[in-house]
């Protein structure tokens, strides 16, 4: 942040504009309840590769035989590292025997809403559909506050800002065109379809609301990705 | 028996059950599996900077630690704010009946931001709530679900499929007027760890 986007109006002017996410929830933090020391959160190495679970299960396949082991000589433990921080790392991806993958070979795997798996192919990027220099349409569809607020799931929102003394003018328009329209105005992205910001990043349904007051506008566009709809029956 | 939503609407009581929704439980999801040259699943490690220590799944702990390193346990916790004032504890609102107020307008709730959503089950319904409801009205309450240090507004709506509790925080957007300066730069990116892509 801050991001971009661009957009048309309904008279076909599009502008760049600045985007912003909610405020974010006041700033806390912790300290010890007894007497108020200072205490601050910490990452610290449990287990490294060789003495997990899964390697000590490789190493002594019989359940007896590695209970033994552990009473005996404690392998679980790696006494040179547990206890550090983690510090700065790297991810990466590691075979069920514990060694490093060089080239990963990446699917797509499909699971149904019960977590039943459908299906499974070549992953292949999907590319956002939101990008800085193509502008979203004006679709036109307008939706009331009341029916978007009981049909749609509203999980994220973006606050849409100007950049410059034009852009505000231009925003400042929309804004009261959908204010006086009393409606949401639906977006999608500039070939139709899911708005979405970031390669491989969810897609949503965008809604885009208009507010003005004396010389201040408010133009929030609503995100959802989901429907209020019942949930399959085995999962409600 | 699970803990239930719990509302007192002007003196009359009504009780919902509730289950977490979310686009993943109504239509699934699409993920990425790394698999090796046998097509086994793998999975994702930490391989710390040095390059002399892997960390498998689960290999980590999160805690917190005093100046000489001695572990201090969740619950002997206090929350405090950026002035260093303690917090209040919020106990969860579960099984616990809540003023509900309403209706109220749909933009009271266009104004959060509502990530969390419950597919609610009415066990009773007062007569009123049920009317509003049916009306399209939209109603407001607090929620927490566990024990912590705030709690969150809860909109309830009804739509032709049932009646949902949505869950989240006012978006703190202000007027924008000419003189606005830009947003700060270290505002956290949204999307950064948008990578579920399972609208698609």
């Amino acid at each position: 942040m801050p991001r971009f986007l661009s957009l048309y109006d309904n008279r076909r002017r599009d502008a760049r504009v600045e985007v912003s996410g909610p405020a974010q929830p006041p700033r806390r933090s912790f300290v010890a309840a007894a007497d108020r020391r200072p205490i601050r959160s910490a990452r610290l190495i449990k287990v490294t590769e060789g003495h997990d679970l899964a390697a000590l299960q490789r190493q002594w396949p019989d359940p007896e035989a590695l209970a033994r082991a552990l009473v005996a000589g404690d392998p679980e433990l790696d006494i040179e590292k547990v206890g550090q921080r983690v510090g700065t790392t790297n991810q990466v991806w590691v075979s069920a025997d514990g060694k490093i993958l060089y080239a990963a070979h990446a699917l797509r795997v499909t699971d149904g809403p019960l977590g039943n798996e459908i299906s499974r192919e070549e992953f292949v990027d999907v590319e956002a559909t939101v990008q800085e220099d193509v502008a979203l349409p004006w679709t036109g569809r307008l939706l009331t506050a009341e029916e978007v607020v009981r049909r749609f799931a509203l999980v994220q929102k973006l606050q849409l800002r100007h950049i410059n003394g034009l852009t505000f003018d231009f925003l400042f328009e929309i804004a009261r065109t959908l204010q006086e329209s009393g409606k949401l105005l639906r977006v999608q992205a500039a070939k139709g379809g899911a708005l979405i910001f970031q390669r491989n990043g969810t897609g949503y349904y965008g809604f885009l609301e208009g507010r003005v007051e004396g010389e201040g506008f408010r133009l929030v566009l609503h995100l959802s990705n989901f429907e209020l709809k019942p949930l399959p029956r085995g999962e409600a | 028996m699970a803990r239930q939503l719990l509302f007192d609407f002007d003196g009359e009581p009504s009780a919902f059950d509730l289950t977490r929704h979310g686009r993943e439980k109504l239509h699934g999801r699409k993920r990425k599996v790394v698999v090796d040259d046998e097509g086994r699943p793998c999975q994702r490690a930490l391989l710390t900077e040095d390059g002399a220590t892997l960390i498998p799944p689960g290999g980590a702990a999160e805690l917190y630690l005093d100046a000489a390193f001695d572990v201090v346990e969740k619950g002997d916790r206090q929350a405090v704010d950026a002035a260093g004032r303690a917090l209040e504890p919020v106990p969860s609102t579960l099984g616990v009946a809540q003023r509900l107020v309403g209706p109220v307008s749909a933009q009271r709730l266009l104004d959060h931001v509502t990530p969390v959503v419950y597919q609610l089950d009415p066990a009773s319904l007062g007569p009123r709530l049920q009317a509003g409801l049916a009306e399209g009205g939209v109603y407001e309450s607090r929620f927490s679900y566990v024990d912590g240090w705030d709690a969150q507004a809860l909109f309830l709506v009804q739509n032709d499929t049932g009646v949902y509790a949505l869950v989240g925080r006012p978006t703190g957007f202000d007027w924008v007027r000419r003189a606005t300066p830009p947003p700060a730069e270290d505002e956290a990116d949204l999307f950064e760890d948008d990578l579920d892509f399972g609208m698609l």
